[in-house]
């Protein structure tokens, strides 16, 4: 008896043992995703459809080997897929039905998202990438105007593949500059799915380089640049900022710690450029008799970097923090004249009312779209000039 | 059995401690997120940490009058030895349900996240497998181990709770009780089910060498539970948001994989998983060992081997072909388990000691309970 | 179970039918006092016997009495022989004073008390004995007439001069090594405890090899417990030949089929010191260099002895660097092979384009690569070992270099699973436990194949099913994990870390609990208090 116990045991486990390994998966079986971008098409008969396009990451370029970026598919570290289907999944296997590798989700660090897919299917998408197993929460969220496809047809420019130049400019430049921010997958669905606050993704194009080594270029013919925001309303993209906008934007919205943005500004008809390094944005919302009052104050310190002959003497310093503080000022107040163009909150207004006073907003909750386009904007900018770079006063010319 | 070996305070501090977290860590953001929305860190400490209270009082009160016996055998001298049986049994079935359950969220959660087409059945093999030669190795291995283990667990989730604090923002946690106290009290109906779960102690109570000690130690377990899962709770909603963390279906797993630091310290959900599998390892052991107890209390059953072979084999074969898919364990838990086990966590031992409470007030000349 | 089972296969036939020979306890057999008949009786004996001499003489006396010297050549030096014993007993009769005559009846007490002049004489008046101390080395001396016989000792032939311990070196600290002769390495204990509480108990056994076990510890340190224990244990043996600590080991352990070393062995003096200091006890068995020391714990084998001479901060990092080894040894090929075939999302992207790029044209899976070139490491490490010398750095040279190279160039293999081969064995070396890494190694083959089952999953739950197999052991009585498991803080002094001597103030509780301190408090380093003048 409990030797036939102990053969059924052995037994059991030699089988499971035996057809084991179910989902080892070897590193060279995979089909590893870098960028993927969504696109809605209507086809010639007139159905709509998805279109994936994918660059994977190819064996052999990725690692050291950075040159030859001439010869077609072969040379480069990825290559494009491109796949269309009656659903996202259908579209990816369209092209991932070429070859016996399993798609591999966990190193898309761009997400891409057509002006269509956008405006229409957003939720399908964000549904999507969020219930794959291996999504990267951080994965960088952008629009384009126009189709995704578009973006890959560019070709790397500063790094060695396109997604690292899209991870690159997303996480370290677009913040840095203040041009664009890095929005990553997690914070993008937190936002949509909040109830008091909209969305946004940075804004990603092609951009064709000019740049010419004789008659060759000297770069590649396109390449990216990640730069402005894409304004969703609810689950519907309804707008951009550009750069100047965005910079507002980014104002308005976070912390700069280690900025690199960059203000020109004039005063009394001459010029001269100061960058922000450090600036905390401090929103007040408060409900009187219905109407929304936003309260934004603003503390952006940093140095003077280019100067055309303004005084920069120690008693001159007040003058000139004040110039920033009216130039910064007049540039959010224009960011929130936009977003409010557009209608939507994606500026956390009616968020740091809920936060802050859940009784009013109660009473506007039902119509908080509205007491948001109705609100009262005071901005109060306290630019501070930390220093003025090596140079002290402006450089004289005393002949 | 081995009645001789002997829990000192710490090790029991530390064994509770995993004991209710190993579960409650990685589901208890999605139950009461989907409640008590941003103020789901409430729902998860305050009423909770009172339940784990009253229970631990009451099973305190309880043991103290029967130092050397467990509730199967006390059961009996309380209630008569009939229904004392039928008490043994039900207590019984009560650590199978648990010890299924935990099993499969431990399956379930795996089929998710990284063995999706390893069959179910070959993954409850191995755990109960381990479980079960932990459990004929004895209480006082297991409770060793949890002494080594113990560091590793804390630290493991410690540090993926305060790496996750990179992506943290204080206002998804804003605004505090919108909706005032009654989501906060549904949400914190689940919680509470699982903070019971130290109703082992009534179990254990024979086994602990300084009976004094166990209402402190206890209480220390309780509130570095409450502690422990508040910050677990709060860390994933100021990260996911309440909306997001109700949708996923393990949220700290989420949590954990939107960790990103520079370009190595990224994605450590999967040493997040080994982590709690040392926990999810150390719940089913000593509730197989518990399970094995019983049996051996209630029914006399002297042959460890045959006890634990045949539990394994049972849980086995519920785990595997008896409950539905992920989405109805969701519900089981949700709604079918809180009732079911208050009902053995505080109801039952609350009745015993009314009994006992009663009998001393008016003492009747022949059953002098003790 | 298990071992019953392990028995009944391999003792099939012992069992049944060829019992052993019967073990009877052997009867007593005297000498008689005629020569010849004993001559004849031990002739008979030592038949065969080619290195057994019977010398025959004769005493100077009147009327003179024939005696004749048994001893086996090979075993003891002639020399003194020649001039303590048969110099001694033909020369110097004449010297003896008159009054003294030597007749049969005092023969035996006159050489005893006035001749020979050997250090150590024993009397016997039985064969059995007789034999045993002639095999023992012993010059046996029967005159005819007497119905005892003299054994003198006059020394064996020199073993191995003490030398370095070639499997336990260190740069800082003593560099004598136990050798194979029992009553050195006792000589060596000796000097480092000069104490009358330092007892040595001899026990004897096997029945052909007669094996000499001496038994130490300090009294009233050690538990009574402890070495009633170790005595039972030994006394419990029953063999044939008990070839050197191994077999002893084996038998006297706690658990039949650990593979984690339940006793410790050793061939250093200084640590063996330490351990009886402990509350520890050393078995030191004739003929090996190898002493058992029990109980021992886990932790004892990440612990070296040159921890305890060096400063105690550099003794903690390299116990803490030696941790980490022990991990990476136990750990880093299954935990490659999970991430390679399970969890690839951790590894980061550079580094994914690194290895696919490696490994786009490879024939086999990763653990399969990994499984393979570990045990090729395995047979060149034991090819290594068994080789002199010289030709086994040759043989590491050809293996390591030249074959790990040839196969990653010929496209066999990737560069990773020999990155982590190497860096395991590496750090399989800085294990000081020799043991201890046969045992590394074995679990590391479980785990890399619980790795290809079950990705990191499965090296958790074999990591667990260690860790109760682990608390489930003892040795001689300890708890093996402890101090970590049962957690004693206060011996967690000598783990981790090392703590400074001037900390060390208690013997660790299971084993030196009778006598907790060592050393009086307060006796760190304290500056000159600037208080005195």
């Amino acid at each position: 008896m409990r030797r036939l116990m102990k053969i059924a045991i052995l037994v059991i486990v030699l089988q499971v043992v035996c057809t084991g390994c179910w989902d080892h998966r070897d590193i060279n079986t995979l089909a590893i995703i870098t960028v993927i971008g969504f696109d809605k098409i209507t086809a010639e008969d007139g159905v709509d459809q998805w279109q994936v396009s994918a660059y994977l990451m190819q064996a052999g370029k990725a690692g050291g080997e950075t040159g030859g970026s001439a010869g077609g598919q072969e040379g480069r570290p990825e290559i494009i897929l491109k796949g269309k289907g009656l659903t996202i999944s259908e579209a990816i296997l369209d092209f991932i039905k070429r070859s016996p590798r399993i798609p591999f989700f966990s190193d898309a660090y761009s997400v891409i998202l057509g002006e269509r897919v956008a405006q229409e299917e957003l939720l399908v998408v964000i549904d999507y990438l969020n219930r794959l197993r291996e999504q990267r929460p951080g994965a960088f969220v952008m629009v384009v105007k126009g189709a995704a496809s578009e973006i890959f047809e560019a070709e790397p420019e500063a790094s060695i593949s396109v997604s690292r130049e899209l991870k690159d400019q997303s996480q370290n430049v677009a913040d840095a500059k203040g041009i664009a921010k890095g929005i990553t997958l997690i914070d993008f669905t937190a936002d949509l799915l909040s109830t008091d606050r909209d969305p946004v993704a940075s804004q990603i194009r092609q951009i064709q380089t000019e740049e010419k080594r004789g008659e060759k270029l000297a770069g590649p013919p396109k390449t990216t640049l990640v730069e402005g925001l894409g304004i969703f309303k609810d689950d519907k993209l309804v707008g951009w900022l550009n750069a100047e906008e965005t910079i507002g934007y980014n104002l308005l919205t976070s912390k700069i710690r280690e900025g690199d943005v960059l203000i020109p500004v004039e005063k009394d008809g001459k010029g001269f450029v100061f960058l922000i390094e450090k600036s905390k944005p401090k929103i007040k919302a408060k409900l009187t008799d219905d109407k929304l009052n936003i309260k934004v104050e603003i503390e952006p310190s940093g140095r003077i970097t280019e100067n055309d002959d303004v005084n920069l003497a120690p008693s001159d310093i007040g003058a000139v923090e004040l110039a920033v503080s009216e130039k910064i000022g007049a540039m959010v107040m224009h960011t929130i004249e936009t977003v409010r163009g557009y209608e939507s909150d994606c500026l956390g207004f009616s968020e740091e009312l809920h936060h802050s006073s859940s009784k009013d907003w109660k009473k506007v909750k039902e119509h908080w779209r509205e007491t948001f386009l109705d609100a009262n904007v005071e901005v109060e900018v306290r630019a501070k000039v930390e220093n003025t770079g090596r140079l002290g006063q402006k450089l004289e010319m005393s002949k | 059995m081995e009645q001789k070996v002997k829990i000192s305070g710490t090790q029991l501090a530390m064994l509770l401690f995993i004991f209710v977290t190993s579960t409650l860590v990685i589901y208890v953001p999605a139950f009461t997120a989907t409640e008590a929305k941003e103020s789901a860190w409430l729902a998860a400490s305050v009423l909770p940490f009172t339940f784990g209270y009253l229970t631990l009082w009451v099973i305190y009160k309880l043991g103290s009058n029967f130092p050397t016996q467990t509730i199967f055998q006390y059961g009996g001298i309380i209630v008569g030895r009939f229904l004392g049986k039928g008490l043994g049994i039900a207590y019984i079935i009560f650590l199978l349900v648990m010890d299924i359950l935990v099993l499969r969220e431990f399956s379930d959660f795996l089929a998710m996240t990284t063995l999706p087409l390893t069959p179910r059945l070959w993954v409850l093999f191995s755990i109960v497998g381990v479980a079960t030669y932990g459990a004929y190795q004895g209480l006082e291995v297991i409770v060793r181990s949890v002494q080594f283990v113990f560091g590793i667990y804390l630290g493991g989730f410690a540090t993926a709770i305060l790496l996750g604090l990179s992506n943290f923002e204080f206002g998804r946690l804003l605004p505090i009780m919108e909706e005032g106290l009654m989501p906060i009290i549904r949400g914190s109906i689940v919680p509470s089910s699982w903070y019971g779960e130290i109703v082992i102690l009534a179990i254990l109570f024979p086994l602990i060498n300084k009976p004094k000690e166990i209402k402190k130690n206890g209480l220390i377990a309780l509130v570095a539970i409450t502690v422990f899962v508040t910050v677990d709770v709060a860390v994933t909603i100021g990260v996911l948001g309440s909306k997001l963390t109700s949708s996923f279906a393990v949220p700290l797993w989420s949590m954990a994989r939107s960790i990103e630091l520079g370009e190595v310290v990224q994605r450590l959900e999967s040493f997040l998983l080994i982590f709690w599998i040392t926990g999810v390892v150390i719940k089913t052991t000593l509730l197989t060992y518990l399970i094995c107890l019983g049996f051996n209390q209630v029914f006399g059953f002297k042959n460890r081997k045959v006890v634990l072979g045949g539990v394994a084999v049972f849980e086995l074969f519920i785990g595997e072909f008896m409950l539905g898919n992920a989405s109805q364990m969701h519900v089981i838990l949700q709604k079918f388990w809180p009732p079911f086990g208050m009902v053995f966590e505080l109801g039952i031992p609350a009745f015993l000691l009314a009994i006992i409470k009663l009998r001393k007030k008016n003492p009747k000349p022949k059953k002098s309970a003790g | 179970m298990l071992k019953s089972l392990f028995k009944k296969v391999l003792g099939f036939s012992a069992e049944k039918g060829l019992k052993q020979a019967d073990q009877k306890s052997p009867q007593k057999q005297p000498l008689s006092n005629s020569l010849d008949q004993n001559t004849a009786e031990l002739e008979k004996k030592f038949e065969l016997c080619a290195d057994i001499v019977f010398r025959k003489f004769t005493i100077n006396c009147e009327p003179p009495i024939n005696a004749v010297a048994v001893f086996a050549d090979t075993m003891i030096d002639e020399k003194i022989g020649s001039k303590t014993i048969l110099g001694a007993i033909l020369q110097e009769t004449t010297s003896l004073p008159v009054d003294v005559k030597i007749t049969k009846s005092n023969a035996i007490e006159i050489l005893k008390s006035r001749l020979l002049t050997t250090m150590s004489i024993k009397e016997t008046s039985d064969l059995l004995e007789f034999e045993d101390f002639v095999l023992q080395g012993g010059v046996a001396i029967v005159i005819d007439g007497s119905l005892t016989a003299l054994i003198c000792f006059v020394g064996g032939l020199q073993g191995r001069a003490i030398d370095e311990p070639i499997t336990e070196p260190v740069v800082r600290g003593p560099r004598d090594g136990f050798v194979e002769d029992y009553k050195t390495n006792i000589s060596l204990i000796r000097r480092r405890i000069k104490s009358t509480r330092l007892k040595v108990e001899l026990l004897q056994v096997g029945e052909l090899s007669k094996t000499t076990v001496a038994i130490c510890y300090i009294k009233g340190i050690v538990h009574d417990l402890l070495i009633e224990e170790v005595k039972t244990r030994i006394s419990r043996i029953k063999i044939d030949v008990a070839m050197g600590s191994g077999p002893i080991e084996e038998m006297i352990a706690d658990e039949p089929f650990s593979i984690f070393p339940l006793i410790e062995y050793t061939e250093r003096p200084d640590k063996v010191a330490g351990s009886l200091a402990e509350g520890r006890v050393a078995i030191i068995v004739d003929n090996t260099p190898m002493t058992l020391i029990v109980p021992t714990t886990f932790v004892s084998l990440v612990q070296a002895s040159e921890d305890y001479y060096n400063h105690f901060i550099f003794a903690s990092f390299v116990r803490s660097i030696r941790f980490v080894a022990l991990n990476i040894a136990l750990l880093l090929p299954a935990v490659t092979v999970a991430i390679m075939s399970f969890h690839q999302e951790i590894i980061p992207d550079k580094l994914l384009g690194i290895i696919i790029s490696n490994r786009k044209e490879l024939p086999l899976p990763i653990w399969a690569e990994v499984l393979v070139m570990e045990m090729f490491f395995e047979i060149l490490r034991e090819a290594g070992v068994r080789l002199p010398r010289t030709i086994g750095q040759s043989v590491s040279i050809v293996g390591g270099l030249v074959i790990g190279q040839a196969t990653i160039e010929a496209g066999f293999v990737g560069y990773i699973p020999v990155i982590v081969v190497a860096l395991t064995a590496v750090a399989s070396f800085a294990i000081p436990n020799y043991g201890a890494g046969t045992t590394i190694r074995i679990l590391r083959f479980g785990l890399i194949i619980s790795a290809t089952l079950m990705g990191l999953v499965g090296v958790m739950l074999s990591l667990m099913l260690i860790l109760f197999y682990l608390c489930g052991l003892r040795s001689f009585g300890v708890p093996y994990l402890s101090p970590i498991a049962p957690l004693i803080p206060g011996d967690l002094k000598d783990t981790f870390f090392r703590a400074p001597w001037w900390a060390m103030l208690t013997r660790p509780r299971f084993t030196g609990a009778k006598e907790p301190s060592r050393m009086d408090t307060n006796q760190g380093p304290t500056k000159p208090s600037k208080g005195k003048e």
